[in-house]
Parts: C-alpha cells; structure tokens; sequence
C-alpha cells in the first residue's frame, strides 16, 4: 500500500450529509437578509422621524430670532445713514438704471446641489422630505450701442418640502 | 454575476458536506461545525452572490476562522444544544456516509483519520474532500505552502503506518472503487 493508494482510499469516502437543520438555518438567513433589503429605507426614515421634529422647534425659534435681529441692526443703520448721503448705494442705483438700456438676451439656472435634510413633519403633522436645492441665476445682457455683455449671477437656495407616505 | 437567487441552493449542496466535514477538524461537535458551516456560507454567498468556484478557498479560511473563534467561547453551543435538536448529534457521528459493503474498512479509515494530529487532518481535509491546492490551504490555513505541503505528506505517512496491519482489507475497495493511479 503506497501514501497514492492511501489518497485514494480517502477520495473514496464520501463526507456525510449535514443534518436537515443546517439547510433550514441557511434558507432562514437568506430569507431575513432578503427581508431586510427590502425594508433598508424605513428604519433611516423611522430614525429621522423621531429625531428631526425635536430639533424643528428650536430651529425655527432660531432662524426666527437672527431675523428679527437682522432686521433691527438694518432700522438703525437706516436711522443714522439717510440713503441719499450714501454714494455706494447711489453708484447702484446708477448702474441699474443703465442696465435698464441694456438688451437682455439669455437668463439661466445651473443647480448646484441638492441637500436632502431628511424626513420631517410638518406643522399639519403629514411626514415631508425637505431638500435645499442650490442653484445659480445667470442673467446676461447686451449693450446695443457697444456690443459689450452685462452678466449678473445671483446665488440661489430653495427649501421644498415633498410630500412622504410612510407605511 | 447575476444568478437567480436559489441558486445558493445548489452550492450549498454541493460544498456543505466537505464544509462541514472539515468543520469537523476544528471543532468538538457537529452542532458547532454546522453552526460555522451556516455562518461563513451565509457571509460567502452575500458577498459572492454567484458562488463562484474560483473563491471557494475564502469560504474555507472563513469557517477555520469562524471556528476557531468558536472554540474560543463555550456559549454559544451551550445556547444551541439548548434550542435545537441538531444537539443530539454526538461527536462520535460518523464523519462519511459508508457504502454498505465497505462500512468495516470505512470506519476503520475514518478511525485512522480521527487520530491524526489536528493539523495534518486539517491539511488532509482541505486536499482530498475540499479539492484545494496547496497554494489555497497555504492562504486559508496562513501557512506556508512548504508547511501544508509537508503536513500532508506526514499525515500519508501516518495513515500508511496505521492501516497497514489492515492491508487485506483495503486492497479490494482500493481495487473495487478506483483505479491504480501512478506514483
């Protein structure tokens, strides 16, 4: 008997077939990983759910306290510069008036980004997906007297709110 | 590749058993090399969702390094013998499922086998039920290929010293199931 017939007495063995269990066990796993892909999006929107109307109160508390802060700091800057007696704002008004001449021929928005700030209630209590898109407003126009090409870029950001169904 | 998603099945029947035998070296009982066997198949397949055949040796170093992570804690067979029937498997289960005319000289084979240091029947495993060259048991075992390679030899040598009083019986299942292959 040499070690190649020793290989091939072990080749003849035949491993024993595991137990029924094992196979159930697999097909269980699947199952539940199937299971869970088909479900992945509504824990993240569950979580956000729960978290995001928290925090909402605070943030328009918020927003609306810089407003009102922005808004006296402009009353009082009013208040001591009459807007005559400044020549930054007349150089402006200047320079709008000639782009009143001016031929506009092409406005155009080149989106940015869209932030997508997850699910949130609204104040009716309906489940929304609020997303801030930013974009850039690209307005140009042409002098006909001199050919020359005015553009004004102006940054833009949205909030829209889209309607949800969470089941 | 895309593959229906059944067809795990058809793998997992064909590598189970060799998965679970070799299971069976790194582990006491033959509840834990199917619980091993069923975690690194499940991960496998997850990741290799075709079952191709060129990554069987990772699903091999995954259930040697499941099981010797279960080796490690005694809980969680306690927690399965407990819950499942599987726990009436012993340790003394047969590994093979024996022709019924060699089932004296494959339990005296197996009996060999069981006697062999872990490590050469763990080569052993790989080699002849798992199909690996020694370049895959060298990654899977995190040996060298010289190392895999000798412990192989040294468990031929062994099972060769210990089936040799035996020599009559096994030379009509040697001559009745295969062919004499050249040295």
């Amino acid at each position: 008997m040499t070690t190649t017939h020793i290989e091939q007495l072990l080749r003849s063995l035949t491993p024993a077939e595991p137990s029924a269990t094992l196979f159930q066990s697999v097909a269980h796993d699947f199952s539940l990983a199937d299971k869970f892909r088909h479900t992945e999006p509504l824990p993240v929107e569950s979580s956000e759910a729960t978290r995001k109307p928290r925090l909402q109160p605070l943030t328009w508390a918020s927003l609306g306290a810089a407003a009102a802060v922005l808004i006296m700091s402009v009353m009082q800057y009013s208040a001591h510069h009459p807007r005559s007696a400044s020549p930054s704002v007349a150089g402006t008004t200047t320079a709008s008036a000639r782009l009143t001449t001016e031929i506009p021929i092409s406005s155009s928005r080149e989106f940015l980004k869209v932030n997508d700030d997850g699910i949130n209630f609204s104040q009716l209590g309906q489940p929304e997906r609020r997303l801030r898109v930013k974009s850039i407003e690209r307005q140009q126009w042409v002098d006909p007297r001199d050919g020359a090409v005015y553009i004004i870029e102006t940054p833009r950001e949205h909030a829209i709110a889209v309607p949800v169904s969470i089941q | 590749m895309n593959a229906p998603s059944n067809d795990w099945q058809t793998c997992f029947n064909e590598l189970a058993p060799k998965l679970v035998l070799y299971a069976r070296q790194l582990v006491d009982k033959v509840s834990d090399a199917e619980d091993v066997v069923q975690m690194a198949f499940v991960r496998w397949w997850q990741r290799n969702p075709g079952g191709d055949r060129a990554h069987v040796p990772l699903l091999y170093a995954a259930v040697r390094t499941i099981s010797l992570d279960l080796r490690r804690s005694d809980t969680r067979r306690a927690n399965r013998e407990l819950k499942s029937d599987v726990a009436i498997l012993s340790e003394d289960a047969p590994h093979f499922d024996p022709a019924l005319e060699d089932r004296e000289t494959t339990a005296l084979l197996e009996k060999a086998v069981r006697e062999l240091p872990p490590e050469q029947r763990e080569v052993v495993a790989l080699r002849i039920w798992g199909g690996l060259t020694f370049a895959e048991i060298a990654t899977s075992t995190g040996e060298t290929i010289n190392t895999a390679a000798g412990r192989y030899r040294y468990a031929l040598n062994n099972l060769h010293r210990a089936l040799a009083p035996y020599r009559e019986d096994f030379g009509a299942m040697i001559l009745g199931d295969a062919a004499p292959v050249a040295a």
